[in-house]
């Protein structure tokens, strides 16, 4: 009985500190910066709402254009890698053919290559093979053709979600692949209506847990996205803390603050929505691996 | 009489239907293997001539860039104590968080472990600060440690390990951000907010022991801690092994965090006396800042190589120290 006290107590107590830091966001976002430079309050002293408008504007662009940036990269990215890794894991999970283990293991293993190496080479390639440049279109669209180095590749597919994906449709029985084929399905058709509707949760996680991870990805759209008309919501925020912080710390803290929390926003929606779905996916294939 | 016979599928029929699945397994996977070529293979091979020349994309493609042999390497291993330095930061930095977030997740996950009400709760609230993107993160925490106006400030002052930075005789304010000696602390302490992914994965590790085990040990008498020590511990560290690898190679290729922490006004700073400066942002400045494209790439080998080492000697460690269950026969 005790035992239990201790460890709600202790639960509590790390609840209070985990969120601490969010809701001093959210606090010093609405104070006025003199304020926080004179001193640490726990409840704003006055609600200064025009903060927000004032970041919003502080950059070449409204942060409305950054916004829109991320989401359209995570919604391509996030696609692209749906389909492609859904192809792979299927392959790998319901087909046999010679090496299928080797090369499923080996797939596994190009995880370990760090983005550090790949980072410059791979920039090398887009430029220089591909001619991708800065001041191009596509569909009419030239952010559309900037972000077309990241979004490309993720049609590839992604080694941990097809990972995840081929461990997921192992567990379907395969007597309803069989009675499909029975009827007269080909492969396609067995995906479509036996596979999909059965794997959805974990496809739900894929795409839950990639649409964050581009969206928080600074990196890689550092390197391509040079002009602030495509930038990406973080590197957004990235480029204004730098630019507005001076080295007395006076900063425009609040402005800041203001934009982090416009910038988690979606995050934390999209979070608590699917956060059953979310660890989910990262604990099957934390453990499997 | 209609008999309706179903003919037996013949060698032709069965070997026929292997190599159909075969080919369309090969189908399927050949997506993933031409993006492997495309986006892998062909960036690393160039990544190797790279490294051996000296490359400035304005001056034309990478095939047609300088040729030096190797002396990227040379330089950087014998005559470029900054990049040394960086390796030191990178470790630095890898073993502190990896230490942090593992020492405070194991502890969270023992306290989430009992069938407590609302679990799935804080479970959600743990995991939420690994889910932020990470420069908003690392703001947020930027202003608690901003010495004068942050909360840690105020702690700091109401502990009395420093002055309070309001009067105006106060000049041991801690200062984080402009210390060389204290930004590496700081960055390390602020990565125990992350601690949600390490946590679930020990929360998953620890639901894998066998309650028997627990109950047969207090049947012999056995405490809290003993039970801790001799069952828990042993059991789990297949689970500390892996949090281990991923950690490590996690942390070595931290960007975010860093940059917000060390870029400084224009972006291309390590810190103060490059107190923040780890490989892969050396390697980023030097290519994307300074444009040594090829001693950059060179550099970035140099980090793959002590990845490797540090995976690779965990690999032959394990022996030493990893429980596995399955061995016990």
């Amino acid at each position: 009985m005790r035992d239990a006290l201790v460890a709600y107590g202790v639960v509590i107590i790390i609840s209070f500190i985990s969120l601490f830091p969010l809701y001093w966001m959210v606090v010093n976002s609405l104070r006025s910066d003199a304020d926080i430079s004179s001193g640490v309050t726990l409840w704003p002293e006055s609600f200064n709402w025009s903060n927000y408008v004032t970041a919003w504007n502080a950059l070449e662009y409204p942060f409305q254009v950054f916004i829109i940036n991320s989401f359209v990269l995570s919604l391509l990215v996030t696609t692209g890698v749906l389909i492609s890794c859904l192809l792979v894991a299927y392959g790998f999970a319901r087909f046999r053919f010679p090496g299928r283990g080797f090369l499923f293991g080996f797939v596994i293993s190009t995880t370990m290559i760090p983005y550090a190496v790949m980072m410059i080479p791979q920039y090398a390639e887009f430029i220089n093979i591909f001619h991708w440049g800065q001041g191009g279109h596509a569909f009419g669209r030239d952010n559309l053709f900037q972000f077309l180095p990241i979004i490309v590749p993720a049609f590839f597919g992604s080694p941990v979600y097809i990972f995840l994906l081929r461990q997921f449709i192992r567990g379907i029985p395969f007597d309803l692949d069989e009675a499909a084929k029975i009827d007269g399905a080909g492969p396609l058709r067995i995906l479509w209506t036996v596979i999909f509707p059965a794997v959805r949760p974990a496809l739900a996680a894929v795409v839950v847990l990639q649409f964050i991870g581009t969206w928080n990805d600074l990196l890689a759209p550092f390197i391509y996205l040079q002009d602030p008309k495509n930038w990406t919501i973080e590197i957004a925020l990235l480029g204004y803390f730098s630019r507005y912080t001076s080295s007395t710390g006076g900063s425009n803290w609040a402005e800041f603050m203001a934009m982090s929390l416009v910038t988690m926003t979606p995050i934390l929606v999209l979070y608590f929505a699917a956060s059953k779905q979310i660890i989910q996916g990262v604990t099957l294939s934390g453990v499997k691996g | 009489m209609s008999a309706v016979v179903t003919p037996r599928p013949t060698r032709r029929d069965v070997s026929h239907a292997r190599r159909q699945e075969m080919l369309w397994g090969y189908g399927l996977i050949s997506i993933w293997l031409i993006g492997f070529l495309l986006f892998g293979v062909v960036p690393l091979a160039s990544a190797i001539f790279i490294s051996l020349s000296s490359w400035d994309p304005v001056a034309g493609p990478f095939w047609q860039a300088h040729f030096i042999g190797l002396a990227n390497y040379r330089q950087m291993l014998f005559n470029d104590p900054r990049f040394w330095h960086s390796i030191g930061n990178a470790i630095i930095y890898a073993l502190g968080t990896v230490a942090i977030t593992n020492v405070v997740a194991l502890p969270m996950a023992l306290a989430l472990n009992r069938k407590i009400h609302g679990l799935a709760i804080f479970r959600t609230i743990f995991y939420l600060p690994s889910v932020l993107p990470a420069v908003a993160a690392t703001l947020v925490l930027r202003l608690i440690f901003q010495p004068g106006t942050g909360a840690l400030s105020w702690l700091l002052t109401a502990l009395h390990i420093q002055c309070d930075p309001n009067t105006i005789t106060c000049t041991s304010v801690i200062n984080w951000f402009d210390d060389p000696h204290l930004l590496m602390p700081a960055a390390i302490l602020m990565s125990a907010w992350f601690v949600g992914q390490p946590m679930l994965i020990y929360l998953a590790g620890l639901q894998g022991i066998d309650q028997s085990f627990y109950e047969a040990s207090s049947v012999d008498g056995a405490g809290t801690w003993a039970k801790f020590r001799a069952i828990t511990i042993p059991l789990l560290t297949p689970t500390i092994f892996f949090n281990l690898i991923i950690g490590l190679i996690g942390a070595f290729q931290e960007f975010s965090k860093i940059i917000v922490l060390a870029g400084g006004e224009s972006l291309n700073s390590g810190g103060p006396n490059d107190a923040l400066l780890t490989t892969l942002l050396y390697v980023w400045l030097d290519a994307f800042r300074y444009h040594f494209f090829g001693y950059a790439t060179a550099m970035a080998f140099g980090l793959f190589v002590l990845i490797l080492i540090f995976t690779l000697a965990n690999f032959a460690g394990q022996r030493r120290w990893v429980f596995y269950q399955e061995e016990r026969r």
